[in-house]
């Protein structure tokens, strides 16, 4: 028996549900078909008003019901922890569907000494809007190239919520996923760290959720996401300054966050209308260091053109980027901290 | 989610750096091959940054001999900073941000951030009655129903009984 089957046989998939009827059944096939299926699925339906509990027990998986909403994908999950039996546990989203060797080459990961946590490469299923093709080009330049520069100085900034692999008894031991920040994936994963443990990242494991396809989906997921970000520097802060090349990434993305949205917003556009329509080249003047990591990436997989044509949504799409960060800041700033999870997609 | 990044955004300078000392890191978890590929990419998107900043001063510089440059453009082409690339710049807010995190260690200190207590799970002990009862109903309700097939493909879910529901 191969590793990644002695890893599949002691893994269960954990799929936090919320009126989620409509996209379930394609996650639950595509976990039924992994070259490598896992011991057991839990759909933990949150109160779903759709039937979604049905539509996963009809499917063949476990459906937990929690006697109240739980009020986050945080903790729908920590929720179905607790029924956990086996020695590694996954958890992705309901709206997520795996490559077939996604847990096969996930699995490898847990191969490494003191590794805890293991996440894999994220591509939109869909790329119509505008939305979902900024997001394509973002995924595209920040998995190819971003995260496996994290992971080769073994810090990966994050385990995607999305699609991850976790040793049951470490996530356990700290308490499941939290529902203290807006972002309890990367809440987790920077847990993990300060207490000695590994995280990895797998490009070769896929999965493709469904992006947002309008702006008030959109809104609502970059919302939480940036004041999931501001919340995490806020609480992590003195627990990774012990961390030199995580501390240096926090540091700069923190910085990026706070001045980048400001000079993309007000800077550039007064600079482009008053002194010269020259500074609007700002807004793109990294479309090289962005092109080339995204177009190698796309060709490998034979969507040269679709990525093309998405770059100029990429950029469409980072400010509104800005916009939600600048927001974040400034509200967390103020204390209207973010603490309603509001589902994005 | 990239945070900020308008043009050159310090975060993505930083992964581009990272890569190019990756052949110098003490111990890299990344295999040489792994090391090697973003590399190679690092130095190529490194010549794109620096080709493209130099075909826009070469554009503003053709405007300006053309006579047609507005005065802005026209100051900004005689002018040695507007032509050194963004990069140093940001190379040097990126150095000085670096130099405040590393400061504030040394202010303040490390301090593990709290973390919540420990889940009981099934798999070490018996669950706790008051957490798992509506849960464990609504598992054997389910367990009940007919169990379908997808497509071809019976579902190779293993049933396991859990701690709680024994």
């Amino acid at each position: 028996m191969t590793a990644a089957a002695r890893f599949a046989e002691d893994l269960t998939v954990i799929v936090p549900a919320y009126n989620e009827a409509g996209s379930l059944a394609d996650t639950l096939k595509s976990l039924v078909n992994q070259t490598t299926p896992p011991a057991q699925v839990l759909v933990v339906d949150d109160c779903s008003t759709d039937g979604t509990g049905e539509v996963a027990a009809a499917l063949g998986a476990e459906v937990l019901r929690p006697p109240a909403n739980t009020g986050s994908k945080a903790g729908a999950q920590t929720f179905a922890l607790r029924h956990v039996t086996t020695r590694n546990v996954m958890a992705i989203d309901a709206d997520t569907v795996l490559a077939p060797d996604a847990i096969q080459e996930l699995s490898a990961a847990f191969i490494e000494q003191g590794v805890a946590a293991a996440c894999g490469l994220v591509l939109p299923r869909y790329v119509d809007t505008i939305w979902e093709r900024g997001r394509y080009v973002e995924y595209l330049y920040s998995f190819t190239f971003h995260k496996q520069v994290q992971d080769a100085y073994g810090r990966p900034l994050i385990s995607s919520g999305c699609f991850s692999a976790y040793r049951t008894d470490v996530l356990c031991a700290f308490g499941g996923w939290s529902s203290r920040t807006m972002a309890e994936d990367m809440d987790l994963t920077w847990s993990l760290y300060e207490r000695g443990w590994r995280v990895r990242f797998m490009p070769a494991a896929l999965c493709y959720p469904i992006e947002p396809r309008s702006w008030d989906f959109l809104a609502k997921q970059l919302r939480r996401w940036s004041h999931g970000f501001v919340q995490n520097i806020h609480l992590h802060w003195r627990g990774i300054l012990g961390m030199p090349y995580l501390r240096s990434t926090v540091a700069i993305a923190g910085f990026d966050a706070a001045f980048a949205p400001a000079a993309t917003l007000v800077l550039l556009p007064l600079l482009s209308a008053f002194v010269s329509a020259w500074f609007a080249l700002g807004f793109v003047i990294d479309l090289p260091v962005v092109a080339i990591p995204v177009l190698i990436g796309a060709w490998r997989r034979a969507e040269t053109r679709q990525a093309l044509t998405s770059l100029p949504c990429y950029y469409v799409l980072r400010i509104a980027n800005c916009w939600f960060m600048l927001r974040a800041l400034l509200d967390e700033a103020r204390g209207r901290r973010l603490a309603v999870y509001e589902k994005g997609h | 989610m990239i945070a900020g990044v308008p043009g050159l955004g310090l975060s993505g300078l930083f992964v581009l750096l990272s890569a190019l000392a990756l052949p110098l890191a003490r111990r890299p978890t990344a295999r040489r091959v792994q090391v090697a590929r973003l590399f190679t990419l690092a130095v190529i998107m490194t010549a794109a940054v620096i080709l493209s900043w130099e075909a826009i001063v070469a554009t503003v510089d053709a405007i300006h001999i053309g006579g047609h440059a507005a005065p802005v453009i026209a100051t900004m082409a005689g002018n040695a900073i507007w032509r050194r690339p963004v990069i140093v710049v940001s190379v040097t807010v990126m150095i000085a941000v670096l130099a405040m995190a590393q400061a504030l260690l040394h202010l303040v200190g490390v301090q593990p951030t709290p973390t919540p207590p420990p889940v009981r799970s099934a798999r070490n002990e018996a669950i706790s009655p008051r957490v798992s009862e509506s849960a464990v109903r609504v598992h054997q309700h389910r367990r009940s129903r007919v169990r379908t097939g997808v497509g071809r493909h019976r579902a190779p879910y293993r049933r396991r009984r859990l701690a709680t529901s024994g």
